[in-house]
C-alpha cells in the first residue's frame, strides 16, 4: 500500500513503488488524485507506460484498467479511506504477489479445464472460468452419416405430436448402434440429449404411458447412458438445459433472442421460453464461478478489498439473472416471450418426469450452480424433502462438478467476514445472501413463480411435477403442500453474518410545512462504510421507535412502571437484534420493549388475538365492524380493563404463554421509503436521502370509535431523528426490480409524482446523465410545499430535465428561468389536467418506437388515487384503445409503479357488496371481481397487468382470494399491497345472525350449530364452485393455444383432443364426484337440520343413488374411455371432434347451473339474515334440491348428445383413478429394462 | 377459610343399584345437577351428573337413520329412550375417579381444581365417608357475599 501521489520507477530513492527492471526508467510514472479522479502520468520514460496495451502520457484510471510498465503488469486497487471502512492500511500492499494463493476450488477448475482440453470432450463435466457449468464447445449440430436417422427425427417431433402419430414413427425407426466403435465419445452428449428427448416424447405423447419403449430408443439410450456413467437411462439437467440449445447467429450473444432448442419436442412458445431462459440463466451466472474462487482466495490472502470486489460480482450477477433474465419467463400474453402456464402444464411441465423407477429427475434442485452456491455459503441443513432430493441428485453429477462442490466447502468466507467485524463486508455478504435466498432474491422469486405455475398446473390437472408425482382431488390444494416444501428448503440455506441490517446515522434535515399544516421532512442518512449498494428506485426499510408520549400512555394503560423486565420470544429476540446497540438480548425493560413494538394502529391479527384473550364485548363489536384500525394499543387496553380484563397479564405472563406481550404484539416492522438519491454506478452509497410525508389524522366518530388526533409512527420518528440529528437508524435495502430505469441511457423517461412521491425521481434524475430526455410532472398543493432543489435546477440547466409542477390549491405555476425553478402566477390544476393539456406531445413520447413514437419509459409514484388518475389520463390521450396501450406498456416493461397507501384512518369506505354479487363476477361480460381481506376488487383490467399473468387472477375471480394472496407474501410487500388498492371498489357486507342457532344431524351425531356457520358452509360451497368454474375454463382454454409449432390454433388436433378428454374425465372424477358426494351432501344435511325437522336426512342419498343408477350416468362415465379408444385408433376423428366440442360447453355450464341454484340460497341469507330459517327455510332446501337436479339434467343432456354421436360404449368400463405415488418420489410406471 | 366452613353438609346422594328414574327424581327434588353416589356400605364411590343422564338419551346418527331419519325422529327417539332408560340402574353412568376435597382443605385449593377442570360441585370426603359437597355457589357466598 502506498499513499498518493506515488511515483513508480526503478530508483528506490525516488519511487514509492520500485520496479526492478532495466527497461523501467528511474522515475517512470506517477499516480495521483486529481479532482476526484485517479490519474496516471508518464514522467517522460524511455520505454513508455501502457494502459490496456495502449501507450499513454496522461490518463484517468478506471476500475479494471491494466497498467504495464516494462515487463511488469500492475494490478491495483484504489482504497479511499473516506468511503470505505477497510481501515487497516498495514494489511495491504499496492503490489501484491502476482500469483495469489490457489484455493482447492481453483485447482479443481484448472484441472477440469486441462482435462477437457486434453481428452477432446467434456463428458466428465463442463467446467471452465469462461463458460462456468456450460459446455466450452457449443452443442454439436449433427451426427456422422451413420446416425442420420436420429438427426432427421429432430425436426419432425412437433408434427408427430400434433397428429398423435409419434409412437408409430419411432416404432419404425431403425435400431442404431451406440457402442464406442460406432459412435465416438464426442457425439455422446448429443446422443444423450436426443435420445432422452425422444424417449420422453414417446412416453408422454399420449396421456396413458406405453407398456415399453421401442427397441429403436431403448437399446441406444441404455448404451449411451451407461457410457456416461448412468445406471438407469434418464434425462438429466445437462440433456435438457445445458446441451439443448443452438445459436441462431453463431457470432451473436448467448441470449434468448439468439437461441433455438437443439431438439424441440412441441416447439411451442412455452417449451422454447422455459428451456432457453433456464439455459440463459445458467449462462448469466457464469462469472459467479470465478468470483467464488476469487473470494476464497481473498480470504486466504487476508485481502478484504479483493473479497469486497469478488462478493460484489456475485451480488451483481445474482441480481442480474433474477431481475433481468428470469423475468423473461413471462406469463403475460402481450410480453415479448409469453409463456402460458396452462400450455406449460400440459406439455413441458410433465415432460421431464423420469420414465424408469429410481431414475434421477432434471428438476431445479439438479442445478449445479445451486449446489456450488450452497457449498460456498455453507448450507448446513438438507433435511427437507426438497433438500434430500437435492442431495440425491447431486450424487448423479459428473466428476468435475462433484469435486468442485466438495472443494468449495474448504474455505469459509462467512467466518472471515464475521471475524473481521468489517461492516462493509458484512453489508455486502448479507446483501449477496439476500439476493440468493431472500424473499425477493433467486429462491424467493422462484418460490412465488413456482407457486403460480404449480397452482395453475394442478388446477388444470397436471398430475406429476418433475421432481415428484402428485394426484389429489381439486379441493385438497396439493400445490400448497408443494409450496410449503419450497418454503422449508429456503429456510435451510441461510447463515447470515449478524442480523441482515445496515446502520445509518441521521443528519439534521429540513421540515417543510404547507398551508394546511401538512408537513414533509427531507432527511439524509449517513451510511458510509456499511456496504450499502442500491440502484435508483430502490426502497429503504427503516425501523421506527415510538415516542415518549405514546410510551407513557401505554405504560399507564398496562398499569406498570415501565421498569418491569419482560422476557422475549424467539421472534422478538430476532427483531431486537436488528436494533443498533442491542444484539443478543433475552430480556428488556417493558418501556424499551414498548419503544420497539407496533403500538398503532391495531392490526387485524392483534385485534383478533385480543378478542380471543379477553372476551370483552365492546372490543368484539369493534373488531366485527373492522374498525380496530381506529384504535391504538393504549386506548384498547383501557377499554379491555374497563371490561374486566387483567391488563397486567401482558407483562407478567411467561413468553411461551398466549397472553404474553411478545406473543400478542408484534415488533415494529421495517417501514419502506423510496430512496431519493443515487450512488455512482457500482459504488456503495454514502448517503441515503429520504422524503418523508408527515402522517396526522383524526380517528373517526362512529359507534365503534371516537375522534382523537393520531400520528403516524414512522413519519414522526424520522422527523424527530432529523431534528435531533445523530440518531442511529436500522436500515434494510429493498430492491424494486419492477421500478428500474431503462438500461439504455438514450431512452426517454417520463415521471409522474404526487407530493412525497417525488422521492424516487430525485434518485432517477441524479442517475440519468445520458442523452435520453427526462420529464418530471409533480403534483403538490401550494407553493409553500415546493422545495427548491439545486440538483433539479442543475439538471434543468444542463438540459437533462423538464420539470412541470401542478398546484392543486393555488393559482401558481413553476417556470425555469435558466438558472432556477421559480414560482409564478398560473392556474390551479392537477397532474391529470396537465397530461390532457399536453396530450399530443406526451403521446408522441409514449408511443412505441415500432409505431414511430419515441418509446419513453413511464413511472408513477404517489398514492393509489393519484396513480389511478394518472393512468386514466394516459389512457385518454391515446388515440384509439387506451387500455390496450396501457396493457402493452406494462408487457413491454415500460410502466413502473411505486404506489403507496396514505393511511387516512378509515377502513369503512365505499359501497358494500354481497357474496352473491362477488360470485357472479367471473366472466368478461360482467367483469371480474375478487375479495381479499374483506375488501372487494374489480380486477377486470388488472388481469391484463398482473406480473404473474392472467391465469392466476382468473383462478381467483368471484371468490375470496385472501389465502392465495398471503401465500405469495403479497400482503407483506407494501408496494404490491398498495397497488391492489388502485382496484378496490368496496367491502363485503357482513351479515348479522345474532346468536341464532340450530341442530344438525351428521355422521358425528346431533350437534348445535350457529346459524352463521350454516351460512359459511353455503359460502364455502359457492366459492368451491366458482374456483372449479375458473379452473375448468382455463383447462379447456388450452384448445385455443398453439401447442405445436406451425399449427392453426383454431384446429382441434388429435393432440389437443386427448387433453379435452382428460380434462372431461377429471371433471367427472376429481370435481363432480367430490362436489356431489361430499360438499353438497353436507350442505344438505346441515340445512335440513335448520329448516325441516320432518325430512329424512337420507333422502339426499336416496336421490343420489337413484340418479347414479340411471343408464345416462353410466353411459356418460363409460363413454370417456370409449371415445379415447376411438381417438387413438385414429379411424374416424369426426365423432371425437364433435364430442370434444361438446364437453367443455356442458361441463362449464353445469358449474354455472349449480352456482345459480346455490346463489338462490345465498341470496335468501342475504335478504333475511337472522330470520332466514323462518322466512325462507323452504328456499334454502329448494336451492339444495335444485343443485342435485342440475347434476341430473347434466347427465341426461350429455348422454343424449353422446348417443347422438352414435356412441353407446357397450363394452367400455370407467377407468380407475391412478394410485397416488406421494411426495417425493422418482420415476414413472415403467419397470427397469434388464 | 376451610372447606368445612362453607360446604353444604347434607348433600343429595343416591346409592349404587338405584334406578335412573330414582336418580331423576332426586335431581328434580334437590335441584342440584350432581348427585353423590354411595355404595351399599355407605362409603363414597363417585358422582352422577344430570348431564350424563341427558346424554344417555341422545340418539346417534345410526339410531336416527334406523328410525325414520328426520330430526323429528331424532327428537322422538330422545323421549323414547328416556322412558326405556328409566328402569335401568345408574351404575354404568357413575363417574368413579372424581376429584374430591377434604373438610380441612383450604377453600382456594378447592376453587382452583373446580375452575381448571370445569367441576360445578365437589364431593367433600373424609376418610372414605361423604361429609358434604362444595358448589361454586357455596364459594361465592362465603368469599364474596359475606366478605
Amino acid at each position: 500500500m502506498c499513499a498518493l501521489p506515488a511515483t513508480l520507477g526503478r530508483d528506490s530513492g525516488a519511487a514509492a513503488v520500485v520496479l526492478d527492471d532495466g527497461t523501467v526508467s528511474r522515475r517512470h510514472a506517477r499516480l495521483e488524485f486529481v479532482d476526484n479522479h485517479l490519474v496516471l502520468t508518464d514522467l517522460g520514460s524511455s520505454n513508455g507506460t501502457y494502459l490496456n496495451d495502449e501507450r499513454v502520457t496522461r490518463r484517468v484510471l478506471v476500475s479494471g484498467d491494466r497498467m504495464r510498465i516494462g515487463r511488469y503488469e500492475l494490478t491495483w486497487t484504489f482504497i479511499d479511506p473516506e468511503t470505505t471502512a477497510l481501515v487497516d492500511p498495514g494489511q495491504l500492499t499496492m503490489l501484491r504477489p502476482v500469483a495469489p494463493p490457489r484455493v482447492a476450488a481453483r485447482r479443481v477448475v484448472e484441472a477440469a479445464e486441462a482435462h477437457n482440453r486434453r481428452v477432446g470432450h467434456e463428458l466428465d463435466g463442463f467446467l471452465s472460468l469462461a463458460h462456468g457449468f456450460l459446455p466450452a464447445e457449443p452443442p454439436l449440430l449433427a451426427f456422422p452419416e451413420s446416425h442420420r436417422a436420429w438427426d432427421e427425427m429432430t425436426d419432425r417431433l412437433p408434427d408427430l405430436f400434433r397428429r398423435l402419430s409419434l409412437r408409430r414413427a419411432f416404432d419404425a425407426m431403425p435400431v442404431l448402434d451406440a457402442r464406442p466403435a460406432a459412435l465416438p465419445d464426442r457425439y455422446l452428449l448429443r446422443a444423450s440429449t436426443l435420445l432422452g428427448v425422444f424417449a420422453h416424447a414417446y412416453q408422454y405423447m399420449v396421456t396413458d404411458p406405453p407398456t415399453a419403449l421401442p427397441e429403436s430408443l431403448l437399446r441406444p439410450w441404455t448404451t449411451v447412458s451407461r457410457r456416461l456413467g448412468k445406471k438407469i437411462p434418464a434425462v438429466s439437467y445437462i440433456d435438457l438445459f445445458f446441451y439443448n440449445w443452438r445459436l441462431r447467429d453463431p457470432a451473436g450473444p448467448r441470449a434468448l433472442d439468439n437461441m433455438d432448442l437443439l431438439v424441440p419436442t412441441w416447439n411451442n412458445a412455452a417449451e422454447r421460453v422455459f428451456y432457453l431462459v433456464t439455459t440463459e440463466f445458467a449462462m448469466g451466472l457464469t462469472p459467479v464461478l470465478g468470483a467464488m474462487l476469487d473470494a476464497q482466495e481473498a480470504v486466504v490472502a487476508d485481502d478484504p478489498a479483493a473479497l469486497e470486489s469478488a462478493l460484489l460480482v456475485i451480488l451483481d450477477r445474482l441480481q442480474h439473472v433474477t431481475q433481468a433474465i428470469y423475468p423473461q419467463i413471462d406469463p403475460n400474453p402481450r410480453a415479448r416471450h409469453p409463456l402460458d402456464q396452462v400450455l406449460w402444464a400440459k406439455t413441458v411441465g410433465t415432460a421431464g418426469v423420469p420414465i424408469f423407477d429410481g431414475a434421477p429427475s432434471p428438476s431445479g434442485t439438479a442445478q449445479p450452480q445451486i449446489h456450488a452456491m450452497d457449498a460456498f455459503l455453507e448450507r448446513r441443513d438438507y433435511g427437507s424433502l426438497v433438500g434430500q432430493q437435492s442431495v440425491y441428485l447431486a450424487g448423479f453429477f459428473p466428476r468435475h462438478w462433484q469435486e468442485l462442490v466438495a472443494a468449495l466447502r474448504e474455505v469459509s468466507v462467512r467466518q472471515y467476514v464475521e471475524d473481521t467485524r468489517n461492516s462493509t463486508l458484512r453489508g455486502i455478504y448479507n446483501a449477496m445472501l439476500d439476493a440468493y435466498v431472500g424473499d425477493r432474491g433467486w429462491m424467493g422469486l422462484h418460490r412465488i413463480k413456482a407457486y403460480g405455475f404449480l397452482e395453475v398446473a394442478f388446477k388444470v390437472g397436471r398430475q406429476v411435477t418433475t421432481g415428484a408425482r402428485f394426484t389429489g382431488l381439486f379441493k385438497d390444494r396439493t400445490w400448497d403442500k408443494v409450496d410449503g416444501e419450497l418454503a422449508v428448503v429456503r429456510e435451510e440455506r441461510r447463515p447470515p453474518v449478524g442480523p441482515p441490517v445496515a446502520f445509518g446515522t441521521a443528519r439534521r434535515g429540513r421540515v417543510v410545512t404547507g398551508e394546511s399544516g401538512a408537513w414533509t421532512c427531507y432527511l439524509e442518512i449517513d451510511v458510509t462504510g456499511q456496504g450499502v449498494h442500491h440502484l435508483p428506485g430502490d426502497r429503504v426499510g427503516v425501523l421506527a421507535e415510538n415516542d415518549d408520549e405514546l410510551l407513557r400512555r401505554t405504560v399507564a394503560a398496562l398499569q406498570a412502571t415501565g421498569d418491569e423486565l419482560v422476557r422475549l420470544t424467539p421472534k422478538w429476540r430476532a427483531a431486537v437484534a436488528y436494533r443498533a446497540g442491542y444484539g443478543e438480548v433475552d430480556v428488556l425493560p417493558l418501556r424499551t420493549l414498548l419503544r420497539f413494538a407496533q403500538l398503532r394502529p391495531i392490526g387485524r391479527e392483534v385485534a383478533k388475538r385480543l378478542v380471543k384473550l379477553t372476551a370483552v364485548g365492546p372490543w368484539q363489536r369493534v373488531v366485527d365492524a373492522r374498525m380496530e384500525d381506529q384504535w391504538e394499543l393504549w386506548d384498547v387496553l383501557n377499554l379491555l380493563y374497563a371490561g374486566g380484563y387483567d391488563v397486567t397479564r401482558l407483562w407478567k405472563a411467561d413468553p411461551q404463554e398466549d397472553d404474553a406481550f411478545c406473543a400478542v404484539i408484534p415488533p415494529e416492522p421495517f417501514r419502506l421509503y423510496s430512496i431519493a438519491s443515487a450512488p455512482p454506478p457500482g459504488q456503495p452509497a454514502t448517503t441515503l436521502q429520504l422524503v418523508v410525508a408527515g402522517l396526522d389524522y383524526t380517528s373517526a366518530r362512529t359507534p365503534w370509535s371516537y375522534p382523537r388526533e393520531r400520528q403516524g409512527t414512522a413519519s414522526h420518528f424520522l422527523r424527530r431523528a432529523s431534528v435531533e440529528g445523530r440518531h442511529r437508524l436500522s436500515l434494510q435495502i429493498v430492491s424494486t426490480p419492477r421500478f428500474r430505469l431503462p438500461a439504455d441511457p438514450a431512452r426517454h423517461v417520463v415521471m409522474f409524482a404526487a407530493g412525497s412521491g417525488i422521492a424516487p425521481f430525485l434518485g432517477f434524475v441524479a442517475a440519468r446523465t445520458g442523452s435520453g430526455e427526462n420529464r418530471l410532472y409533480l403534483g403538490i398543493r401550494t407553493p409553500e410545499e415546493f422545495v427548491e432543489r439545486t440538483d433539479l435546477d442543475a439538471a434543468a440547466a444542463a438540459g437533462r430535465l423538464k420539470l412541470s409542477v401542478a398546484f392543486s390549491r393555488a393559482d401558481a405555476a413553476i417556470e425555469f428561468d435558466g438558472r432556477r425553478h421559480v414560482v409564478q402566477a398560473g392556474q390551479r390544476r392537477r397532474v391529470d389536467d396537465v397530461i390532457r393539456a399536453e396530450a399530443d406531445a406526451l403521446w408522441e413520447l409514449l408511443r412505441s418506437t415500432d409505431d414511430g413514437g419515441r418509446g419513453a419509459f413511464v413511472y408513477v409514484c404517489g398514492s393509489a388515487r393519484f396513480a389511478v388518475s394518472v393512468l386514466k389520463a394516459l389512457t385518454d390521450i391515446v388515440p384509439g384503445d387506451g387500455r390496450e396501450f396501457l396493457r402493452q406498456l406494462v408487457a413491454d416493461g415500460r410502466l413502473g409503479e411505486d404506489v403507496f397507501t396514505t393511511y387516512m384512518g378509515h377502513a369503512q369506505q365505499g359501497p358494500r357488496f354481497e357474496v352473491s354479487d362477488l360470485a357472479q363476477h367471473t366472466t368478461s361480460d360482467v367483469g371480474y371481481w375478487m375479495a381479499i381481506g374483506g375488501a372487494v376488487f374489480d380486477v377486470s383490467e388488472f388481469l391484463h397487468l398482473h406480473i404473474g399473468g392472467p391465469h392466476i387472477i382468473r383462478n381467483h375471480v368471484g371468490l375470496d382470494a385472501t389465502a392465495a394472496y398471503r401465500k405469495v407474501l403479497h400482503h407483506a410487500h407494501a408496494e404490491i399491497d398498495a397497488q391492489l388498492s388502485m382496484y378496490q371498489i368496496g367491502h363485503l357486507r357482513r351479515l348479522q345472525f345474532g346468536a341464532r342457532w340450530g341442530v344438525g344431524l351428521t355422521e358425528d351425531g346431533l350437534h348445535a350449530l350457529p346459524l352463521e356457520e350454516l351460512f359459511r358452509t353455503w359460502v364455502r360451497f359457492v366459492y368451491l364452485l366458482v374456483g372449479m368454474e375458473n379452473a375448468l375454463t382455463a383447462d379447456y382454454g388450452f384448445t385455443t393455444s398453439v401447442t405445436t409449432l406451425g399449427e392453426d390454433p383454431r384446429e382441434l388436433t388429435p393432440f389437443k383432443a386427448q387433453y379435452v378428454l382428460e380434462a372431461h374425465r377429471r371433471f367427472l372424477v376429481s370435481y363432480l364426484d367430490g362436489l356431489v358426494h361430499e360438499e353438497l351432501r353436507t350442505l344438505w344435511q346441515l340445512t335440513v337440520g335448520f329448516c325441516d325437522p320432518h325430512l329424512d336426512i337420507r333422502s339426499f342419498d336416496i336421490d343420489l343413488a337413484a340418479m347414479s343408477a340411471r343408464s345416462d350416468v353410466g353411459l356418460v362415465r363409460r363413454s370417456v374411455s370409449a371415445v379415447k379408444e376411438l381417438l387413438l385408433a385414429g379411424d374416424d376423428f369426426r365423432q371425437v371432434t364433435a364430442l370434444c366440442r361438446i364437453y367443455p360447453h356442458v361441463d362449464v355450464q353445469l358449474l354455472r347451473d349449480l352456482k345459480t341454484a346455490v346463489l338462490e340460497g345465498i341470496q335468501a341469507f342475504e335478504i333475511h339474515e337472522a330470520d332466514v330459517v323462518e322466512q325462507a327455510g323452504a328456499t334454502l332446501l329448494n336451492a339444495a334440491h335444485e343443485a342435485l337436479a342440475a347434476v341430473s339434467a347434466y347427465y341426461q343432456r350429455l348422454a343424449e348428445q353422446t348417443r347422438g354421436q352414435g356412441i353407446t360404449a357397450d363394452g367400455a368400463v370407467e377407468e380407475a383413478i391412478p394410485v397416488d405415488r406421494g411426495l417425493p418420489g422418482h420415476g414413472g410406471p415403467l419397470p427397469l429394462p434388464d | 377459610m376451610l372447606v368445612s366452613d362453607v360446604m353444604t353438609a347434607f348433600p343429595a346422594y343416591i346409592r349404587l343399584g338405584a334406578t335412573i328414574r330414582r336418580a331423576a327424581e332426586v335431581v328434580s327434588v334437590s335441584e342440584v345437577g350432581q348427585l353423590m353416589v354411595l355404595d351399599h356400605d355407605g362409603r363414597f364411590v363417585g358422582s352422577l351428573s344430570e348431564e350424563d343422564l341427558v346424554r344417555a338419551m341422545l340418539p346417534g346418527f345410526d339410531d336416527v337413520t334406523g328410525a325414520g331419519g328426520s330430526l323429528a325422529d331424532a327428537f322422538r327417539i330422545f323421549l323414547e329412550r328416556g322412558r326405556a332408560l328409566a328402569d335401568r340402574v345408574i351404575d354404568p353412568l357413575v363417574v368413579r375417579d372424581t376429584a374430591t376435597v377434604r373438610p380441612i382443605d383450604e377453600l382456594a385449593r378447592a376453587a382452583i381444581v373446580m375452575i381448571e377442570r370445569g367441576i360445578r360441585r365437589l364431593p367433600v370426603v373424609d376418610d372414605g365417608t361423604l361429609v358434604g359437597t362444595l358448589s361454586r355457589a357455596d364459594l361465592c357466598r362465603a368469599v364474596i357475599y359475606h366478605s
